[in-house]
């Protein structure tokens, strides 16, 4: 059964890169005395302290914070991007996450070459991504611009392509960072729809967003996450209510 | 917890992936050039010729024996260099997609390798013009190549393992490896005959590259490679992907917090 249990969830964020990244840097400590094994004098940044959830199926869940709260994080390690430092996390079913439309476009290749490239990079077979190929072009609008390189596409264009791609995927479990904002205004009511009718098929939904009304339209669960620990859960109006509240005092 | 062997085994599956990523790198060189990964070719050409003419005076050999040698060996060294000097910042130049998706590590080398023994099947152009000009005939003995190059192949892939976690991790591992290459190409016996050396060399005997070599061009050249050279070629494969393991099993799982 899809399900997501996560317990004492942490995730520690190692920052290399600030004076211990470089190999130099690792002798000379060796040879002065430092410890050479792996972790010491790296800084960590707890992204996560000690999380524990359980997502169901049917659960449409938002996750709200300030910015750093960890809901970006907890979304990585969801998507199993991070893997847990400590803890316990079981996510049973496909999983699909849209947490940045815009990477991974190779500029170089057509609209079609990269609808498969990114079908194949979300797990989907190449046979299955051939048979959804024409309705996902279609609902691109993009026509003869597919043949095209994506180097040439507007911002807006190459949004239009990941968001059709990455919606055409079965899932059982959707991760999203913010809900994507699809460029010009003809375009985002088909979207929308579009997005609504992905979100019925997926059994649980993990969202973050810093906007209310996108947590209330699309979640009947939240999250309130503050410094990597998550301080309360609960119904939607509720969590906002009490987010709000702390962010007065 | 991650695992090398199932992720090993899942990249495998996934074979659709990083098979069709590689053909799109080829396919975008030929898109922006016109006759795209043979330049590689072409040049390699050139280089095997020129210094095949003048090393064969140099060392007072006959050229058709000298310039076979040079070219098939130089060929080989090619699809290695190349694949050696991509290894450490695979991981770095791939940041975009592993830290937006979940990425089997695995997928990402297999990729890269693809893309490398495509190019070197480009170059076996200049092996057929090899044999074309100087009428030679590898015989049987060229079926030892098929075991030859698996053989160099999974040694490859444990190498890349370990420089590629590696060099996510120290950036200071891509320079001194390209430094390395150059060295191990000059200590190799790609434009000098092996014979040239005392047997008990040890710059010989203790470079893996040269039984690496001895496996694939061997066979090319008509011979069959040394019994030495598949014992190496199991140690050294033995060595580095017991290596690749361990590098592997504790520190994959930190290589999307590096890039």
């Amino acid at each position: 059964m899809v399900h997501i249990t996560a317990k004492s969830l942490c995730l520690d964020y190692p920052i290399v890169g600030m004076g211990s990244q470089s190999l130099k840097n690792r002798v000379l400590s060796a040879a002065t005395g430092g410890l050479i094994s792996g972790g010491a004098g790296i800084p960590v940044v707890n992204a996560l302290r000690s999380v524990d959830f359980e997502i169901a199926p049917g659960d449409r869940v938002g996750l709200i914070g300030h910015n750093g709260a960890g809901k970006s994080t907890l979304l990585k390690v969801l998507a199993g991007i991070y893997q847990p430092t400590a803890g316990h996390l079981m996510v049973k079913g496909r999983v699909v996450s849209t947490l940045n439309l815009a990477i991974g476009m190779e500029q170089e290749a057509t609209g079609y070459e990269n609808i498969v490239i990114r079908g194949l990079l979300l797990g989907m077979k190449r046979k299955e991504i051939l048979k959804h190929l024409d309705e996902i072009a279609e609902f691109t609008e993009l026509g003869e611009y597919l043949d095209m390189p994506v180097r040439i596409y507007s911002s807006g264009m190459q949004t239009r392509l990941a968001f059709a791609t990455v919606t055409a995927m079965h899932a059982d479990i959707l991760l999203m960072d913010e809900v994507i904002g699809t460029g010009d205004a003809s375009f985002i009511d088909k979207a929308e729809q579009r997005l609504k009718n992905f979100m019925s098929r997926s059994s649980i939904l993990v969202l973050a967003s810093h906007s209310d009304d996108t947590i209330r339209k699309f979640c009947n669960k939240a999250l309130l996450l503050e410094h990597g620990l998550i301080i309360g859960s609960g119904a939607v109006e509720e969590m906002l209510e009490y987010y709000h509240q702390k962010a007065v005092a | 917890m991650s695992n090398s062997k199932s992720d090993f085994i899942d990249a495998l599956k996934g074979f659709d992936l990083w098979s069709f990523l590689a053909w799109q790198d080829i396919k975008l060189r030929y898109r922006r050039s016109k006759i795209g990964p043979l330049w590689i070719t072409l040049s390699m050409a050139i280089f095997c010729l020129s210094l095949g003419v003048v090393y064969s005076k140099l060392f007072h050999a006959e050229v058709r024996e000298y310039v076979p040698f040079l070219s098939l060996g130089f060929v080989i060294w090619g699809l290695m260099s190349g694949m050696l000097s991509e290894f450490p910042n695979v991981f770095v130049d791939n940041a975009a997609f592993i830290k937006d998706i979940r990425m089997n590590p695995f997928a990402i080398i297999f990729r890269l390798m693809t893309r490398h023994v495509i190019i070197f099947a480009h170059n076996l152009l200049i092996v057929i013009g090899i044999y074309a000009i100087f009428q030679l005939n590898p015989g049987l003995e060229i079926l030892y190549l098929l075991p030859g190059f698996m053989l160099v192949t999974l040694n490859l892939l444990a190498i890349g393992v370990f420089l590629s976690i590696l060099g996510a991790r120290f950036r200071d591992v891509a320079p001194t490896v390209q430094a390395l290459i150059q060295v191990i190409f000059f200590i190799t016996p790609i434009t000098w005959f092996p014979k040239l050396l005392p047997t008990s060399s040890w710059v010989v005997k203790a470079n893996p590259f040269v039984y690496f070599l001895d496996l694939t061009r061997s066979p090319l050249l008509g011979f069959i490679p040394h019994e030495t050279s598949w014992l190496a070629a199991f140690v050294t494969l033995f060595i580095f992907s017991t290596l690749a393991a361990y590098v592997y099993q504790k520190k994959s799982k930190k290589i999307p917090f590096w890039v």
